[in-house]
């Protein structure tokens, strides 16, 4: 395994994956190659230059989006694993868009339609729903051209959604009652929209409706944990996935650990069950609400099980400087403060059949 | 800062008659002073109502000035990420200066009026605006005004509507 700080600067060859992991502090974003030059695309960021950071960093590659990117996975609706997916699915014309099917019911599009109209700056980034709206009327409009199965899929558990060769691609959840329990969420939702004032949906305390994806390249598999988290429930969440006998039975090499390292996303069984004994972590940070992720104990809990571990880490964003009169004011009122970073972290594996992976980090992601 | 209360000037470039002790003036406050700004207190002596502001020819007047001048420093729009004991974690954006990047605060609750109280909760939007006001009889003052949003709820005919068309796209995207 060789560490390096160089930004990659050419497309991997053919017989080589890559999974290229971007984090700006709050939001997610990986881009995988499949091989042979098809490319995956997981959820999405914004970078400082206002573009979505997988189309800006393919472009870099010389890789034409429009071709090369065959799917573009919809992990979950939160914003900050979805800002500007919509313009990934309007420019990356060949690719499939797989989501969750609790997010194509009438009860999520009800939500996602009835919160469309957005009064200002702030209602625009509310919990992922203005985009995912987005998402859904450019779907609707390739449905009209197009054979379903050419643009959509539905990411449920055990569900292989590529093959070719030895490589595949799977979605492991949601499982049926995590599908279930977030139609009655999202119902929940709608009812309060014509009961009270018109706010922002705030983000759900739990993500449970996540899709986790599998990633076999040969001898080489790879778990990306997106936000699934733990619930007591044996048909939920984690434990749904440990307990499967649909899903690859096989262990991954690398490990995208789930919601940015929190307690709530770790499960001892999927340490055992599901990953190499000393893997390669990787993960976003989240410098966000009450409980920025990952905590110290959470740092510590993930390299005791790692080989080595990466974070797309937050570098410290100065407070925007304003008049002193404007300071005084904002010292005598606030009681705590601080600004959401926007530099981005990117963490690049690449590997072929049979050999180590070579781990880059760039901008501001680090090994812990 | 400026100073406070009536202040009673003379008009024009006339010799001052004033009946009593004043506050010093801003200068400012003599220069476009009009005759069409006179009260006539007793004869013999002239006055005209202090000026606090001129622009583009436009005198205040007390009538003015009683219902208040402001001048806004800075805005935010923001809501409510969760309500925590006594205070409020929140989410803001600047609207002054857009290209500051977001920040997160957390406000104490003591620091809303009681009447906004009954509004926090996740998801509430308001607005956070800092100011200087110039108000009769209260001299200048910086303000921090915490304004929550109002918006009524959807209409159950228009979330019926939005219902049956979410209906037909669900039906749409099952054909896969």
């Amino acid at each position: 395994m060789k560490n390096s700080s160089a930004e990659p600067n050419c497309a991997p060859e053919h017989n080589q994956l890559e999974v290229s992991l971007f984090g700006p502090g709050v939001g997610e974003c990986i881009v995988l190659h499949l091989g042979d030059g098809v490319w995956a695309i997981i959820d999405s960021c914004i970078g400082e230059s206002g573009v979505p950071v997988a189309l800006e960093y393919l472009q870099s590659l010389g890789v034409d989006p429009g071709t090369a990117v065959r799917f573009i996975i919809i992990s979950h609706w939160h914003d900050d694993h979805i800002r500007g997916v919509s313009e990934l699915v309007k420019v990356c014309i060949s690719a499939k868009v797989i989501l969750s099917a609790a997010l194509l019911k009438k009860e999520f599009i009800t939500l996602a339609d009835a919160m469309n109209d957005p009064i200002s700056e702030i209602d625009r980034g509310q919990s992922g729903l203005n985009e995912l709206n987005k998402v859904i009327t450019q779907l609707h409009l390739r449905g009209n051209s197009n054979k379903p199965e050419n643009y959509l899929g539905k990411a449920l558990a055990d569900r292989r959604i590529y093959v070719s060769g030895d490589v595949e691609l799977w979605t492991l959840s949601p499982s049926d009652h995590d599908f279930t329990n977030a139609i009655l969420e999202f119902s929940s939702l709608t009812n309060s929209l014509t009961a009270e004032y018109r706010g922002v949906i705030p983000a759900p305390s739990s993500n449970r409706n996540a899709v986790v994806v599998w990633f076999s390249f040969g001898d080489i598999s790879i778990l990306l944990g997106a936000d699934l988290e733990n619930t007591p429930i044996e048909q939920c969440g984690w434990a749904a996935i440990v307990n499967s006998a649909g899903r690859p039975q096989k262990k991954a090499l690398i490990f995208k650990v789930p919601h940015h390292g929190s307690e709530n996303a770790h499960n001892d069984a999927v340490i055992e069950k599901l990953l190499n004994d000393e893997p390669f972590s990787i993960l976003t940070t989240y410098n966000r609400g009450c409980s920025p992720l990952p905590k110290q104990s959470d740092i510590k809990r993930i390299k005791s099980y790692s080989r080595a571990t990466y974070a797309t880490t937050v570098p410290k964003t100065k407070l925007p400087k304003r008049g002193s009169t404007v300071e005084k004011e904002i010292k005598a009122v606030v009681t705590s403060r601080r600004a959401i970073g926007r530099g981005i972290g990117h963490i690049c594996i690449r590997a072929t059949r049979g050999s180590e992976p070579v781990i880059r980090t760039m901008g501001n992601a680090s090994r812990l | 800062m400026s100073s406070t209360g009536i202040s009673l000037v003379s008009a024009g470039s006339a010799s001052p008659h004033l009946t009593y002790a004043l506050p010093t003036p801003h200068v400012d406050d003599f220069d476009s002073a009009k005759s069409s700004n006179e009260v006539r207190i007793n004869a013999g002596i002239t006055v005209v109502p202090r000026v606090l502001h001129i622009r583009e020819n436009i005198v205040e007047k007390i009538g003015d000035r009683l219902l208040g001048n402001y001048q806004l420093l800075q805005q935010w729009e923001g809501y409510v990420i969760a309500v925590l004991n006594k205070e409020m974690l929140c989410r803001i954006i600047d609207k002054t200066n857009p290209d500051n990047p977001e920040e997160e605060v957390t406000i104490p609750l003591r620091e809303l009026e009681p009447s906004e109280l009954s509004l926090v909760k996740p998801g509430a939007v308001f607005y956070w605006s800092i100011r200087y006001a110039d108000q009769y009889g209260r001299g200048r003052t910086r303000e921090s005004l915490i304004r929550f949003r109002r918006l009524p709820p959807i209409k159950k005919i228009e979330m019926e509507k939005t219902k049956r068309r979410a209906a037909y796209l669900e039906e749409f995207f099952s054909r896969t």
